[in-house]
């Protein structure tokens, strides 16, 4: 029966501690929005899979060719364009299907294979609206391949429905330029991936700064370190900078593994032309080396900026317990962004450049909308807006750190004493 | 006249919306003088000392320490006392050396924090403990730690929230002697919060007794006690609690 008092009790510690239940109410509350933001990305990428028109190139004019584009235009309820060339079908449809020359000889032959070439344009590095792009042409593939059969038996008046597989060779337009589906699929991933991973780091370093307070104070020494002749403004930068050094410690210590597991573990290449690269060297190629840059400067300011709250956090507690069990929550909510970048996406609009800047782990993939899609104003205003958030926070710490609430920690009149003065 | 070193008028302190921390307090503390403040538990010893120290800011009232204001120029307050608060430690993981010199390097550079930090560890005389983490110490280290720290920083103003809390009797004694040479030798003033009477006997020139915020009685033990009819002056605190105060 001992067991059942110590669990209440650990329990309880729990459910009294006013911390834990801020943090219930924070996650739910930020999960709920990003819930709903992801679900209006999903919407409408949904939308876009099953709206958008898809152009076709015919490059023969035969009788099986014509029943087939009438059976694909049919099925895919009047989304079916001709164009010229594909370049025009990519820029006016977005999707685009060469139907090759010699394709009625192939699509006839039992011995031929059946080769579409296809063609995409993406101006998103949004895992779901890239993946919603791509997908279509494989849709188009097996919608071609499903009807093929039909469109024979309907030109030639043959019973015999031959199963003939159709190959589609894509490419994708990316923000104009042309890349293969393997190098489309290695940037998407890791400018989606990064934010998640810088937000990691953040959500890590608030953890520490919260704790380097919070400690300070179970350790008795803080109220001594108060009344040296000091400025407050310098403990508290000191206390960001000193966790931001531990979090650099961490983060680098992460990327070498994640780098040793990439390159020693899994040794991938990617076909860039004729050359085998590794994914790194394509995407540094690619999106230049400056991005590496503008990682980095994402991570330092993000340093600061979570710092910054951990910090806050660790000022208003009286122990490193409150402090974990306010700042999990935290963390959480700063994974809970990158996943948010991850998986929607940002647009190239000013909006979503100010949020990238109040988030910051979202500054890389705002500088990529930015190279691409060559509006430079937006990782400006996103710069600019992460400065002035970070000042802000800074700010806060050191006001926080002149009131009493540092010595006293948060005091929230509510159970039985608020009821009391009610 | 003495120059005063702290000057506190019409102080009052309120936690939140109700809770009387100290209510319409007026005492000063003569340079050089060793004052004590005497009170039960939530009497605001610690509160006063707290704002004379600028860690707290009173809700209405003034304080100054050698006539500086410790609400408009905190910074230059902290630049003339040092604060031991009530159960004062050190850093975990630092050797009671290196926890020495952090806190002296805040006040002190070059040969000065090297001086300081000598002195700091003779006051200490912990031997080869100063050389291990303070993880490793007992309370009466840590405390023995801090009165040295704050001790051998020389401040205009010693601010000791109950400095020998936690040690044994020897060490009290030899804390008290350090605290009593220290105000001698330098010409430190000292402000004490204290529930030890007999320390208070010991080490202070005034006394001012605190209960429920309010300032109930101030004078020098001798004239506490005469005034009480009292032979010590843990006799002349429960008098003047029975009496609910007299005037000073």
């Amino acid at each position: 029966m001992t067991i059942v008092q110590l669990v209440k009790r650990e329990v309880k510690a729990f459910i009294k501690n006013p911390g834990f239940i801020i943090g219930l109410i924070l996650m739910i509350s930020v999960y709920g929005i990003l819930g709903n933001i992801t679900g209006m990305a999903v919407e409408s990428a949904t939308k876009e899979f099953t709206e958008a028109n898809i152009g076709l190139v015919l490059e023969e004019d035969t009788r099986l060719v014509k029943e087939l584009v009438k059976l694909l235009n049919t099925t895919t309820g009047g989304r079916i364009r001709v164009y010229g060339s594909l370049d025009e079908a990519i820029s006016e449809a977005e999707v685009g299907v060469v139907i090759p020359a010699g394709f009625t000889e192939n699509a006839t032959s039992l011995n031929k294979s059946v080769v579409l070439r296809g063609g995409v344009r993406v101006t998103t590095f949004s895992l779901t609206g890239a993946q919603a792009r791509t997908s279509l042409l494989v849709v188009v593939s097996s919608t071609i391949e499903r009807l093929l059969p039909l469109a024979i038996s309907a030109t030639y008046n043959v019973s015999l429905q031959p199963q003939k597989p159709v190959l589609m060779s894509s490419n994708i337009l990316f923000y104009d330029k042309k890349i293969s589906q393997e190098e489309f699929l290695s940037i998407t991933a890791f400018i989606s991936y990064t934010p998640l991973l810088v937000s990691l780091i953040l959500g890590i370093n608030a953890t520490y700064a919260a704790q380097l307070v919070a400690v300070e104070k179970v350790e008795k020494a803080f109220e001594m370190l108060l009344a040296q002749p000091i400025r407050r403004r310098n403990i508290v930068l000191a206390k960001i900078l000193g966790a931001s050094i531990a979090s650099i410690l961490f983060g680098a210590v992460y990327l070498i593994g994640m780098l040793m597991f990439i390159g020693g573990g899994l040794n991938i290449t990617t076909t860039v032309g004729t050359e085998q690269v590794s994914p790194i060297t394509m995407i540094i190629g690619f999106l230049g080396p400056e991005m590496l840059g503008v990682i980095v400067s994402s991570l330092v300011i993000g340093l600061i900026f979570s710092g910054a709250i951990g910090v806050i956090i660790g000022s208003m507690v009286s122990d490193e317990r409150i402090a974990g069990v306010l700042v999990t929550p935290v963390m959480f909510i700063f994974i809970g962004v990158g996943f948010l970048t991850m998986i929607t996406g940002l647009s190239p609009n000013p909006a979503s450049a100010v949020l990238a800047g109040l988030t910051i782990a979202s500054l890389p993939y705002i500088y990529a909308i930015s190279l691409f899609s060559g509006e430079t104003f937006l990782i400006i205003y996103s710069i600019i807006v992460a400065a002035g958030v970070c000042s802000l926070l800074i700010y806060i710490a050191s006001t926080i750190f002149n009131k009493d609430i540092v010595v006293l920690g948060l005091r929230i009149p509510w159970g039985r004493k608020a009821r009391e003065r009610m | 006249m003495d120059e005063q070193a702290v000057v506190v008028e019409k102080l009052v302190k309120i936690y939140g919306r109700s809770s009387i921390g100290v209510d319409n307090l007026s005492f000063t503390v003569n340079s050089r003088e060793i004052y004590a403040l005497v009170g039960p538990n939530g009497s605001g010893k610690t509160t006063t000392l707290r704002i004379i120290s600028t860690l707290l800011k009173p809700t209405s009232g003034s304080v100054y320490v050698y006539g500086v204001n410790v609400v408009r120029e905190p910074l230059r307050v902290r630049s003339m006392i040092n604060y031991l608060p009530e159960e004062a430690g050190a850093y975990r993981d630092l050797t009671g050396l290196d926890f020495m010199k952090f806190m002296l390097s805040l006040r002190f550079s070059g040969r000065e924090l090297d001086k300081a930090v000598e002195e700091a560890a003779t006051i200490a005389d912990l031997g080869n403990y100063l050389r291990k983490p303070v993880r490793t110490y007992s309370k009466g280290m840590k405390r023995i730690l801090a009165v040295s720290t704050v001790l051998a920083s020389k401040p205009k103003l010693l601010i000791l929230d109950e400095p020998t809390t936690g040690l044994d009797v020897e060490r009290s004694l030899y804390v008290r002697d350090m605290i009593r040479k220290y105000n001698n030798q330098y010409g430190i003033t000292v402000l004490l919060s204290s529930h030890n009477m007999l320390e208070v006997e010991y080490l202070s020139h005034r006394v001012g007794v605190l209960y429920k915020g309010k300032l109930i009685a101030e004078g020098t033990p001798e004239e506490l006690k005469k005034s009480a009819g009292a032979v010590n002056l843990e006799e002349v605190f429960m008098k003047l609690k029975k009496e609910g105060g007299v005037v000073k």
